[in-house]
């Protein structure tokens, strides 16, 4: 009830402060402050909104269809917190959260940058999306409600159906918010190239938006890898990245956006691609919602493991609306202000940097243009094989590698061929030297030896001009100035905060999400987190907030950079010289694996949670010098699929140049008394020739087949004749076994050969409905007094050594730090010039004083128009 | 200027006509086993598994293999290189990604739908329903 309630709050609040923005924007400025108490009353919905739904999880109130779905009393506690987002209706309401809290941020931001109104209404109008979409396919619909006829008014169920067990890990409780965080922060740049489209700032946009930019590819590219690891850690095929459409729809916004910051960086230096950097920005945004409508309105069915089914027609339709409005709309505009688009323009030639990125952003769009037409294929009843990605991404990343080096060693606005030759000469050397090592070692492969030269010719180009910047310009020193009581409150919360967030990754990145392990292992590492945390405060109270003198204002993009080029090699290695093996393990004998460089001994298993059957198959490994870890591969049995099969995680070892990866297969029992399979009339010779036995047929009567549907014991027996030395012309057995089909287990009976000590077993029976003819059975034959040795305990494993796998995850965090110092540096750019700016008016104003109009709010309007003139001049000056 | 633009263009254009070839080369058609035998090309089939004729995993060529129905209700052994997918008995749909080889379904990719998850409007556990009845 609550709930509904404060959905509808922040629709309606957000609706309303879109219009009132909306009326602001066309110079009803008086209407401002009721626009944004309103934005923060969408909030406010929006947090009651969350905290009913958790309260809800955490109470176990089943009688909510979407608790009951997706929680369970015997989820853990973190597990359970993230059920709140596992499904359709949840993830909408992390998505509209997020998008909330980002309002009241960009309010303050917008509103300095002289652009609330217009902005704060079209960022609105995508919350008004998302809580209409809330209220549609609400989460706190009832079950009798979600069920009507099934389930009675007032009926609670006693369990719900819990978590899918493949999300069962603790990667859950931050992937997902940080790619909706990232899906949320695109709307940022999407309302500031509209909203500068309709004001006609054509330059200014870019200038303030780049930080939200920025920073959405930094969020979003973090979001995304934290989704590969977590596969890469439990899924157990060995990779981290599948071009699954729901992966894709993700990764498409991504590069857009990223292909959309190399353009904007060229119209600040130039002034042109205007076009380009509007449509590239409506663009991410559209794919963001492009992307929602492919997972979520279930065209794309059988196409994904992991998209939603059908939610209804309702639903359906509003999702193709909204994507039809939000990607009209600002079209329509766009073209309509084509031509007016082009403004002045700084030329520059073929040679220049401004080329370089250029060809980027053609690149990185050329990118998403491939992973658009596979991800769309299902639309039209097809699918593109993952070689579809992978292909005709070689070209492109060599190509797009090189550029970057290149384009780095060029000057602005022209360059000479001489001067390029000349800076890039070492870079070219070192390459060659690299490529040829590598050949040497093994690369013979020519896609792989070129992706490695391109991806290693712009790590040196990036390091030497990182380096160039930072060289002899580092250091930290400390900000010595007073601190008031508020400052130490803030310092302690930045201890705190540093504290958590590295022992928070740490963990889970050693746990590998596990939360079997999770617990223990902060009973075991809190206290060197404690230690942090008491170093950090004593720091920060003694000696003040470190300031790091190096410029990482400038670093930015090299980091960036750096990173790509790093996340390509460990993408090449790990992906091009992965080994693998199937390797089988007696348990407590040790075998050889990948030509004796390793020696695998499976010890045994660990029952860690016997309620839902965790167990951990332990791996020891030894190479050469000895000892070197053990591997947990893990299997475990749910509710979810009611207990059929269990569910397996891949165990993981960790070294600095590799990861050695065991997926369970099998686990079988061998040796002990020999099973035969036979078909009917056919016979084995058992015992050394001293038993014949031939099977006649096996009797399955009609009220024994009733128990079996009926999930409860059955009995079968089958006839076979065995011929001995006492009964040369045979002697007729009845064999019995009793089987339970929900445990699976049998009891076998027991049947002696008359006047022998062998013994006889029906082990099971495998009838073929269709051709009763071909039904077989299992048999076991033994002697009593010449029993064979007691069977031992099997595993099959695959292994893999997945060479620099390490490399990959490295890359794109040292890609997502790279952002990180972009953000600051543009942001910093961005309140200079409004600060600039306002003071240009400011002494405009002093020099036209009286003649401006006494109207207050036109006076504003007309203030930030001025604003925006100045902004551009001062730019280009 | 001119020239630039030129360059571009023909770079775009051959680009998109690879692109073309390689979509042309990898793509997977939606299909029935009848129709994936006529063409013996790669194709997804969705389907059911045939409960009663049972499933089997073999250690020694880590192969997994089972008899699906599909849509159109024609019958195939399905052979997969790998063990079997996770929620394989209670997955009311299951899509192979492969191609026919000698009346044998040779499976590179098997997905499993989940029974419930992700259906907002799927059936009721009836278990749970019973646990508790009304209160």
């Amino acid at each position: 009830m609550l709930g509904s309630i404060a959905l509808a709050l922040t629709f309606t609040a957000s609706l309303a402060g879109m219009v009132l923005y909306a009326l602001a924007a066309r110079g009803r400025v008086e209407l401002t402050q009721a626009a944004r108490r309103c934005t923060q009353l969408a909030l406010l919905g929006m947090f009651v909104a969350c905290a009913t739904l958790l309260y809800y999880i955490f109470n176990y109130h089943f009688e909510i269809n979407y608790v009951y779905e997706h929680a369970s009393r015997k989820l853990s506690k973190f597990l359970l917190f993230s059920t709140f987002y596992a499904s359709q209706e949840g993830s909408f309401m992390l998505w509209g959260l997020w998008t909330a809290i980002i309002a009241v941020f960009l309010l303050d931001y917008a509103r300095r940058q002289r652009y609330e109104a217009h902005v704060m209404a079209i960022y609105l109008s995508v919350l008004v999306f998302i809580s209409l979409m809330l209220i549609a396919k609400s989460p706190f619909e009832t079950i009798y409600a979600a069920h009507p006829g099934e389930a009675a008014k007032g009926f609670i169920p006693a369990d719900g159906k819990g978590l899918n067990p493949s999300l069962e890990n603790l990667w859950i409780v931050i992937h997902p918010p940080m790619l909706f965080l990232g899906f949320s922060l695109l709307a940022v740049p999407f309302a500031f190239a509209l909203a500068g489209l309709i004001k006609r700032d054509y330059q200014g946009w870019v200038v303030t938006s780049m930080p939200w930019t920025l920073g959405a590819a930094m969020v979003l590219g973090f979001g995304i890898i934290l989704g590969g690891f977590w596969a890469y850690e439990t899924l157990g095929w060995g990779g981290y990245w599948a071009w699954d459409p729901v992966e894709n729809a993700s990764l498409l916004p991504w590069l857009v956006t990223v292909a959309a910051a190399h353009t904007m960086l060229t119209q600040k230096r130039t002034g042109g691609l205007i076009r380009t950097n509007i449509a590239l920005t409506l663009l991410a945004y559209a794919l963001v919602l492009y992307g929602s409508f492919l997972t979520r309105s279930g065209v794309l069915g059988e196409a994904s493991v992991h998209s939603f089914a059908d939610p209804g027609y309702l639903a359906f339709t509003m999702l193709v609306c909204a994507l039809g409005v939000f990607i009209l709309v600002p079209f329509s505009i766009f073209l309509w202000r084509w031509k007016e688009m082009s403004g002045f323009t700084q030329d520059y030639k073929i040679l220049s940097r401004e080329t370089g990125l250029s060809i980027a952003s053609a690149l990185l769009g050329a990118s998403a243009l491939v992973v658009f037409i596979g991800t769309s294929a299902p639309l039209v009843q097809k699918k593109v094989e993952t070689d579809f990605y992978n292909n005709l991404h070689i070209p492109l990343i060599i190509v797009l590698l090189v550029v970057n080096a290149l384009s780095l060693l060029l000057k602005w606005r022209q360059s000479s061929w001489n001067d390029l030759v000349k800076k890039s000469l070492s870079a070219f050397i070192a390459t060659i030297v690299f490529t040829a090592a590598i050949v040497l070692l093994g690369v013979h492969d020519v896609r792989f030896a070129l992706i490695s030269a391109s991806a290693f010719f712009a790590l040196y180009v990036n390091v030497e001009l990182g380096w160039k910047i930072l060289r002899g310009h580092w250091g930290v020193s400390f900000d010595r100035s007073s601190p008031t009581s508020q400052d130490y409150l803030r310092r302690l919360g930045t201890a705190l905060g540093i504290t958590l967030i590295l022992g928070v990754l740490s963990l889970l990145i050693g746990t590998a999400g596990d939360y079997n392990l999770f617990e223990p292992a902060i009973g075991q590492f809190w206290p060197y987190f404690a230690i942090l945390f008491a170093v950090l405060l004593v720091v920060f109270v003694l000696a003040g907030y470190p300031k790091f003198v190096f410029d990482t204002k400038f670093l930015g993009a090299y980091v960036a950079h750096i990173g790509l080029a790093v996340f390509v090699l460990g993408v090449v290695a790990s992906a091009g010289y992965t080994k693998k093996e199937i390797v089988r393990l007696p348990i407590r004998k040790p075998v050889p694996a990948f030509g004796g460089k390793y020696t695998l001994t499976f010890q045994g298993i660990d029952p860690v949670d016997t309620v839902n059957e965790h167990t951990y198959w332990l791996i020891k490994i030894a190479d050469k010098n000895g000892y070197a870890g053990t591997a947990r591969p893990l299997s475990f049995f749910t509710d979810f699929n009611q207990r059929q099969s269990p569910i397996l995680n891949p165990g993981i070892v960790k070294y600095a140049s590799r990861d050695l990866y065991f997926t369970l297969m099998a686990s079988e029992e061998e040796g002990g008394i020999p099973k035969d399979t036979l078909g009917k009339l056919q016979e084995i010779t058992a015992l050394d020739g001293k038993l014949r036995l031939r099977f006649i047929n096996f009797d399955f009567p009609q009220s024994e087949r009733t128990k079996m549907m009926s999930q409860q014991p059955f009995h079968v027996t089958a006839t076979a004749v065995a011929y001995t030395a006492n009964f040369p012309n045979g002697d007729t057995l009845v064999l019995g076994m009793t089987q339970n089909p929900v445990t699976g287990e049998s009891a076998k009976d027991d049947d002696t050969i008359p006047g022998t000590k062998f013994h006889v077993q029906l082990f099971q029976l495998m009838p073929d409905m269709q051709n009763p003819a071909n039904s077989k059975v299992v048999l076991r034959v033994f002697d009593v007094d010449h029993l064979p040795s007691p069977p031992t305990e099997v595993i099959t494993i695959e292994a893999f050594i997945k060479p620099y796998i390490n490399l990959v995850w490295a890359g794109i965090i040292t890609l997502v730090i790279g952002f990180g110092f972009s953000v600051i540096r543009r942001r910093r750019e961005a309140l200079v010039a409004i600060e600039r700016a306002e003071q240009a008016y400011e002494k405009l104003l002093a020099s036209t004083h009286g003649k401006m109009s006494p109207d207050a709010s036109r006076a504003e309007s007309q203030k930030s128009k001025v604003l925006i003139t100045k902004k551009k001049q001062i730019k280009r000056a | 200027m001119k020239r630039k633009h030129i360059i571009s263009l023909v770079v775009a254009v051959a680009f998109i006509a690879i692109a073309a070839f390689a979509l042309v080369d990898n793509k997977i058609d939606y299909s029935d086993f009848q129709k994936a035998s006529q063409s013996g090309r790669r194709a997804q089939v969705s389907g059911t598994y045939d409960k009663d004729k049972g499933s089997q995993y073999d250690v020694k060529s880590n192969t997994f293999s089972f008899f699906m129905k599909d849509r159109q209700g024609y019958e195939m052994p399905v052979k997969y290189v790998g063990v079997k997918p996770n929620n394989f008995e209670l997955a009311p749909s299951v899509v192979c990604v492969g191609k026919v080889e000698g009346g044998v379904f040779e499976a590179s990719d098997i997905q499993t739908k989940c029974p419930s998850r992700y259906e907002g409007s799927g059936k009721m556990n009836t278990e749970g329903q019973a646990a508790n009845g009304q209160s």
